[in-house]
């Protein structure tokens, strides 16, 4: 019971680490916090439902997931990000992200109506089991890793072999340096902010396969854990993030497991405020103190 | 305009100030909507379960969470800008998911059988805080308080406690929203922890962000117009969220210290101290 | 008291990382003494005043002051006990007026701040204060202008009057003529001077070497973080080490 719960665990945690993965690289890129991802990771699911009602198959319909979220994140860093890039506008546009996130949830709630509905995966696909070391594992678990990991392994790749992803990481160390060597810092940004909503619609996606719901709710009661998970991993730390959200993932089931309920919701937030406080340099990251700004 | 539509907007204008306040020393806090819980849960518990008079529970109310608001601040504000919003986001959920495992309050069901507040409580709680502020305006402490804002550490420099004006305005903040929350409780008569969600916490801020973040007016001409508008304007009332955002997001771009943004001089000539 | 120091500094150090900032520093200071600090770009002066002032943490040493060891002590307690400063790149309350920034220096009821809600005269004692010290620094008819909307020279003197507010025994200036002209730098002199009461010692950086010359009773001289040399301002800026630091770094003012 308790390894199927790790599995559980860790498929949970796979979902929270790719919206995670979102906020850690726009904060890696521009030291900001889009609230907006987590909207983002809800509305991966009504694009799945919208898709596959206008008559898409599935894996189309996954697709469609990334570029979407990737475009509306194209808009979020329009409207929320292009104009505040100094130092001093950080909270001026988490703001503005968050209101671009209340106003997703409105148009879906206008779109779906306020109650869950129901994700159109056949139900043999949700039924299907696989043993495994004498587990009984669903199919879709199976599969949802296997998207997760491939993701991430895409991620990977452009962000360490691509000049995209050098780019990236140039712009990450120091925007002023990045421009000096001819980098498009703008370009950079929109890149960041289309892979990022991306990968939080995927993991909208992966969360709606696994539930057969998409609710408009999500957003808020799941996406935002990825924020403090980001928090847990070291903001801007791609491997913090993936760690941040298997671990906690998997404590969350675990919790469930030994009838902690929803009391285990406590624990991801209660750990981001004690790594914040006591390593804000992430979890998994060295221990390097900051001196304070003269 | 109907006494439930006064009542809100009064308790609006009481949690914008609770934000107000805590920003004034420079914290963004989006834990109001749990220090709001907190107040109304406590005042409940001390009037239904344990008989206490409504108006010793709202003040044991206000001090207790003020208290845990000053010893929550005191490690929480060793972060700042961003990631104090990411503490304060945490302390909200943490709130309310404690409420929600606490079956001595009626958990995720919620409580009943409060009762008691008027308009008249709530309106004159509101003309006691708005003559507060102003007092503290004209203040010595308020010229403190802007300087903290402006540059912390040049500020801590002058000989200004910044840490301990911090913990003062977090608990004071704490305080009120929690007696805004307990005038909320004994109004509804009902309450369950929804209606403390995240989104209380992230609106109330929005409230000040809007109406102006650099005088005490702004937040009531924020939570004013935000409660108001919709219901007042016929048709508006189900595109509130719709219109809220959008007026923030334009809003943030035109006019990022809200639509009130002057600043109120704590010395000589008392007219407007520019954008 | 005149034989122990105002301000001891017992070989401090400062790294960030793997660079030192400071290495192995003393340099004491007695009551009325007036000392420039010279030294090449880069060579820790101004990580000096962070250290002292309490804006950095020693990695090493301490320092202390008026008879107390504040190495461990927080800014605002070290503001309280004498030490006020200035800031190469001028740090002001830009969105408030010249006067409130001097204004909220002042010290008030022993420092406790929510007093000052319980007072009910108005603010008049604030305001002549206020008013008095910005008539030392010239500034006295911009008393209602925002400090933000200064000219450089103007906002360097606001800075001097919001440091004499706290009544500091040590005051510290980084760089006080930093992108001043001649003129500009002879009357930043006679505002030093006129105010000399309420400066009973001083700690000056500056590369204007004639400045220092004029306004120091002692001068140290540091490079890499290290004090190179110490005495009077002819003798240190005739020391070899703080000739060749200079020709090094390509500075031909000496």
């Amino acid at each position: 019971m308790i390894a199927e719960q790790i599995v559980n665990g860790v498929v949970l945690g796979s979902m929270y680490a790719l919206v995670a993965l979102g906020f850690t690289l726009v904060f890696g890129v521009l030291d900001k916090l889009n609230f907006a991802l987590s909207e983002l990771f809800m509305l991966g699911g009504f694009v799945v439902i919208a898709s596959v009602g206008l008559g898409a198959p599935l894996w189309l319909a996954g697709i469609l997931v990334l570029v979407v979220c990737g475009l509306l994140g194209l808009v979020v860093e329009f409207v929320s990000f292009r104009k505040f890039t100094s130092a001093d506008a950080q909270v001026t546009a988490a703001l503005s992200s968050l209101a671009v996130g209340l106003i997703m949830i409105d148009l879906v709630q206008k779109t779906w109506g306020g109650e869950p509905v129901s994700v159109p995966v056949p139900i043999e696909w949700r039924r299907a089991n696989v043993a495994f070391f004498g587990m009984q594992i669903q199919v879709m678990k199976i599969v949802i890793l296997a998207v997760t990991l491939v993701l991430m392994g895409v991620l990977h790749w452009l962000i360490s072999r691509t000049a995209m992803g050098r780019n990236i990481r140039a712009v990450a160390e120091s925007p002023t340096f990045a421009t000096l060597l001819g980098i498009d810092v703008k370009r950079v940004n929109q890149q960041t902010f289309f892979i990022a909503s991306a990968l939080a619609g995927a993991g909208g996606l992966m969360f709606s396969l696994r539930n057969g719901i998409a609710s408009s709710d999500i957003g808020f009661t799941f996406g935002l854990k990825a924020l403090a998970i980001m928090a847990i991993g070291g903001m801007g730390d791609l491997r913090g993030a993936v760690l941040g959200g298997i671990l906690v993932g998997v404590i969350e089931s675990l919790a469930i497991q030994f009838g902690f309920g929803k009391l285990g919701e406590i624990i991801v937030w209660a750990l981001m405020i004690l790594v914040l406080l006591a390593r804000p340099g992430g979890l998994f990251g060295a221990a390097h103190t900051t001196e304070q700004r003269a | 305009m109907s006494q439930d539509l006064l009542f809100l907007t009064g308790v609006n204008i009481l949690m914008a100030w609770s934000v107000y306040i805590i920003l004034l020393s420079g914290s963004l806090s989006f834990a109001n909507g749990g220090f709001m819980a907190l107040g109304a849960y406590a005042a409940g518990v001390l009037t239904v379960k344990w008989g206490m008079n409504f108006y010793a529970a709202l003040a044991l109310a206000g001090i207790g969470t003020g208290l845990v608001g000053a010893l929550l601040a005191y490690p929480a504000l060793r972060t700042r800008g961003v990631y104090l919003i990411l503490v304060t986001v945490g302390l909200s959920f943490i709130i309310q998911t404690l409420i929600q495992n606490t079956d001595y309050v009626g958990g995720v069901r919620g409580m009943t059988g409060m009762m008691g507040t008027t308009n008249w409580h709530v309106w004159g709680l509101i003309a006691i805080v708005g003559v507060g502020l102003f007092w503290l305006s004209r203040s010595h402490l308020q010229r403190q308080l802007d300087a903290v804002r402006e540059d912390e550490r040049v500020a801590a420099s002058l000989g200004i406690d910044v840490v301990y004006l911090k913990v003062v305005c977090f608990a004071v903040g704490a305080g009120l929203a929690a007696i805004a929350g307990g005038l909320y409780s004994h109004y509804m008569v009902f309450i369950n922890p929804d209606h403390f969600n995240i989104f209380v916490s992230i609106y109330v801020v929005l409230y000040v962000v809007l109406g102006g973040v650099n005088n005490f007016i702004g937040p009531v001409i924020g939570a004013s117009v935000m409660t108001l508008l919709p219901e007042l304007v016929r048709g508006l009332q189900s595109y509130r969220p719709l219109i809220f955002g959008v007026v923030i997001i334009v809003l943030l771009l035109v006019r990022p210290n809200g639509l009130l943004s002057f600043r109120l001089r704590t010395l000589g000539a008392h007219k407007e101290g520019g954008a | 008291m005149s034989d122990t120091p105002l301000l001891d500094v017992r070989a401090i150090s400062k790294r960030f990382g793997g660079i030192t900032a400071i290495d192995d520093l003393s340099i004491s200071l007695f009551k009325g003494d007036i000392l420039g600090l010279v030294g090449p770009n880069g060579a820790g002066k101004t990580a000096f005043v962070n250290c002292v002032t309490g804006f950095y943490t020693l990695s090493g040493g301490a320092i202390h002051f008026d008879g107390r060891d504040i190495s461990a002590l927080p800014l605002h307690q070290r503001g309280r006990l004498g030490l006020a400063r200035t800031f190469q790149n001028i740090r002001l309350f830009r969105r408030m007026t010249v006067a409130e920034n001097v204004a909220c220096a002042l010290r008030d009821h022993a420092d406790r701040p929510l007093r000052s809600l319980f007072r009910f005269g108005g603010d008049a004692g604030f305001v002549r204060a206020a008013r008095d010290l910005l008539e030392r620094v010239r500034l006295a008819d911009k008393a209602d202008q925002l400090a933000g909307s200064l000219p450089y020279g103007e906002a360097r003197r606001l800075e001097i009057a919001r440091a004499l507010a706290t009544r500091p025994k040590l005051l510290l200036l980084d760089e006080p003529t930093a992108g001043m002209n001649e003129e500009e730098t002879q009357e930043l002199l006679a505002d030093l001077r006129r105010n000399a009461d309420l400066i009973p010692s001083m700690i000056v950086i500056e590369h204007d070497i004639k400045f220092i010359r004029d306004v120091s009773t002692r001068v140290v001289a540091m490079d890499y973080g290290r004090k190179i040399a110490e005495g009077s301002a002819a003798e240190v800026f005739a020391h070899p080490q703080v000739v060749e630091a200079y020709l090094g770094a390509g500075d031909a003012d000496v």
